[in-house]
């Protein structure tokens, strides 16, 4: 299957570019081909939305654990 | 289905663009840089003038040897840089946001893309290792690194962005430990055995891709982009070979 369908590297690596040097329309965006695009249909669900927020919750006690402040320090 | 009609078109019919456009005057620091997509896009951003491209990677060594690939097929010397950054350590994430902040004078563009995909039961830090590489190491950093980037953006009257690298493969789990207890998330991600079942960890790292995503989508909810002069955004970079 990677033969027949796999990007070389290089032709990957220009939507990390295009990601890099996007500007403020991609802000919270999922960029795939170079585009906006919509995330998985779970990840725009009800559940998903609640698994967000489980995640963001745990994620950031866990990273102030790390370093206190450093979820706020910006 | 929907996800794999997608996937295969872009991978049959769809070739991203060449990056163009100008760099000159701007840094940029690339994560997980030595080799694959890391590496490709640093000589990209070298390519496109960029002042300074920094390989942030845990071996110095192979650094230095992508610091030289990338120069001598560019043909731009004293752009690139190495710098250590080992994404199985909270103190060398902490301690990598800190030199790069001092020495510095700018962060224009941040493109977080270390990441592991490692299959075999380990712990770094706290957590299982692909959890602890792709998304706890991967958001401590980028908060390290926002203060900078909000530095750059107001000394500079830029806009940075800071880059998630993630995956389509984030479609490609169910995210079952999702629902694990209150606040018992990441103890449910460190379980071997739920429910009398052992865990594989065929899916660990689309979970972890999928985390990524939902982080990114919270953050910028309570950071909508008037709130915060720094654009973060979430990446695709479709099927690669390495």
């Amino acid at each position: 299957m990677r033969f027949f369908l796999a990007r070389t590297t290089e032709v990957g690596s220009r939507t990390l570019v295009h990601a890099g040097t996007s500007g403020v329309e991609t802000h919270g965006k999922y960029l795939s081909d170079c585009e906006i695009t919509e995330p998985s249909a779970f990840v725009r669900s009800d559940d998903g939305k609640k698994g967000q927020e489980k995640v963001w919750k745990e994620l950031v006690e866990k990273l102030e654990g790390i370093k206190t402040g450093i979820t706020k320090s910006f | 289905m929907a996800g794999i009609v997608r996937f295969l078109n872009s991978q049959l019919f769809v070739t991203p663009v060449k990056p163009s456009g100008d760099l000159t005057g701007k840094t940029v620091i690339v994560t997980g840089s030595n080799v694959g997509l890391g590496k490709e896009a640093a000589r990209h951003f070298t390519q496109l003038n960029a002042s300074t491209v920094i390989l942030a990677v845990r071996s110095i060594e192979k650094g230095e040897a992508a610091r030289k690939d990338i120069e001598s097929t560019t043909g731009r010397n004293d752009v690139v840089r190495v710098m250590q950054l080992d994404m199985s350590s909270y103190q060398s994430v902490l301690d990598f946001a800190e030199k790069a902040s001092k020495e510095l004078e700018r962060v224009d563009i941040a493109v977080l893309n270390a990441g592991v995909n490692r299959g075999v039961w380990e712990v770094f830090e706290q957590d299982e290792s692909t959890i602890t590489v792709n998304v706890v190491s991967t958001f401590l950093l980028a908060f390290a690194l926002l203060p900078k980037l909000k530095e750059t953006a107001n000394k500079f009257n830029v806009r940075p962005t800071l880059t998630i690298v993630s995956s389509e493969v984030h479609e490609w789990t169910p995210f079952d430990e999702r629902n694990a207890p209150e606040g018992k998330l990441f103890e449910r991600l460190n379980e071997k055995v739920v429910d009398g079942k052992e865990v594989g960890l065929g899916n660990r790292y689309q979970v972890s891709k999928l985390m990524e995503v939902l982080f990114v989508r919270a953050f910028c909810e309570r950071y909508p982009e008037s709130n915060i002069p720094v654009t973060v955004n979430l990446v695709n970079p479709g099927f690669c070979h390495s």
